[in-house]
């Protein structure tokens, strides 16, 4: 079991896994279009994610790897199937048709299929689910800063409400511009954490001396 | 003869180039970002990615033409690829861990990686609604690999300079390969006239 504390910024910010280190920025970049779809997107990774968790913390250890990965895998289909029965009763149909692709993408996210191996089940039950919902959250809230700001960059609307900016750009809502809105969004947050992180250290050494 | 060899072409090279996984759909991105960084892995996880997306394709060409009227298939789609894939991987790692033990514990490490990621999931849906023929299925599953392919040598090619002092500290790796990932996308997009 690892005994390293943990806590809840790791997963949002120190190892957000758009921003920081980009192992689930595709589908952010390909469905976080406008605000309503990254609110699906989210509501169906999360689920889909804690649960999954879950019940591939159950599978036996004994299994070799290469066959836990394809059960872990099979675990997270099998709960997509009641997380987009409750989507669908949430979200119109025509959106989460829009976006099947990246929901679907969600059962080979790498919080299931590598942070469970390498983190996760080192720790107690309990811990495991606050790591994973650093993780989750950190995710979400990168997911929804995307789809809002392309939202009120292509229409300058948000949710329905108009936003009264002087700017607009009606390809943000494409698949280059994603790539590039979630490349300076990442570069953005590693200079203000690196810049904050610097400051505290300083802050640190100068009660230490 | 001509017809099926005709569909294969054309699919991989929509595969390949119109819709690029990476640039066109965002998919495998993380592969994308995991291949440059281990770039002694570059050619292992790339044939792992054809490989796969190729055999696959075959196998989901009869799931889908027998069981896409069946009322709850978009639903039992994900596990439906899952358990090809899966069964894919795991009868291949037995043939190289049975007849080539060197290989197998090259590739153990990191075949996982080639295998169960975006795009290989994605491509398989993608070629699932646009549907058509076993050659066509091949065509744009191998198309995808090669496609994937491509984008790899033009992250691996442009790895030092993204990485170099000139790029702002922030910006250096992730960062910046998105920026290039989206412009090179942009003139792909331009190119084709999307």
């Amino acid at each position: 079991m690892s005994k390293s504390p943990v806590r809840l910024k790791d997963g949002i910010i120190k190892q957000n896994i758009v921003l920081m280190s980009g192992l689930f920025a595709g589908p952010v970049i390909g469905a976080a279009t406008t605000w309503e779809r990254s609110l699906a997107l989210c509501f169906v990774f999360s689920l889909v994610t804690i649960l999954s968790l879950g019940i591939c913390r159950a599978l036996p250890k004994k299994i070799t790897f290469a066959v836990r990965i394809v059960l872990y895998a099979l675990a997270a289909t099998l709960v997509y199937i009641p997380v987009m029965l409750l989507a669908g009763l949430i979200f119109p149909p025509d959106l989460l048709t829009s976006i099947e692709l990246y929901l679907i993408l969600t059962v080979t996210n790498p919080l299931i299929l590598s942070k469970t191996e390498s983190r996760f089940f080192l720790r107690p039950f309990h811990l495991m689910y606050k790591d994973a919902a650093g993780f989750v959250l950190g995710f979400d809230l990168s997911c929804l800063l995307v789809g809002s700001l392309r939202d009120i960059l292509t229409d300058n609307m948000i949710a329905n409400n108009i936003i009264k900016i002087n700017m607009q750009i009606p390809a943000m809502d494409r698949m280059y511009c994603g790539f590039i809105l979630v490349g300076i969004l990442a570069g953005l947050f590693r200079f203000i954490y690196t810049r904050t992180n610097k400051k505290r250290q300083r802050a640190a050494s100068k009660k230490a001396g | 003869m001509e017809t099926v060899f005709s569909r294969l072409l054309t699919a991989a090279l929509l595969g390949i180039f119109i819709e690029n996984a990476a640039f066109e759909r965002a998919l495998g991105i993380n592969v994308l970002l995991y291949a440059a960084r281990k770039k002694e892995n570059l050619i292992g996880i790339f044939a792992g990615v054809i490989y796969v997306t190729t055999l696959s394709s075959a196998f989901i060409c009869f799931i889908d033409r027998y069981l896409s009227e069946w009322a709850y298939y978009n639903m039992l789609l994900p596990f439906m690829y899952i358990f090809v894939i899966g069964a894919v991987y795991l009868t291949t790692l037995l043939a190289l861990w049975k007849f080539f033990p060197g290989a197998f514990k090259k590739v153990k490490k990191y075949v996982h990686v080639a295998v169960f990621n975006c795009a290989v999931l994605g491509a398989l849906f993608i070629q699932s609604q646009i549907g058509g023929t076993f050659a066509s299925y091949v065509g744009y599953g191998f198309g995808t690999g090669i496609g994937f392919l491509l984008a790899g040598y033009l992250l691996y090619a442009a790895e030092d300079r993204l990485n170099s002092d000139s790029v702002p500290a922030s910006f250096r790796g992730m960062p910046i390969t998105m920026i290039y990932i989206g412009v090179i996308s942009l003139a792909l997009s331009a190119f084709w006239g999307k």
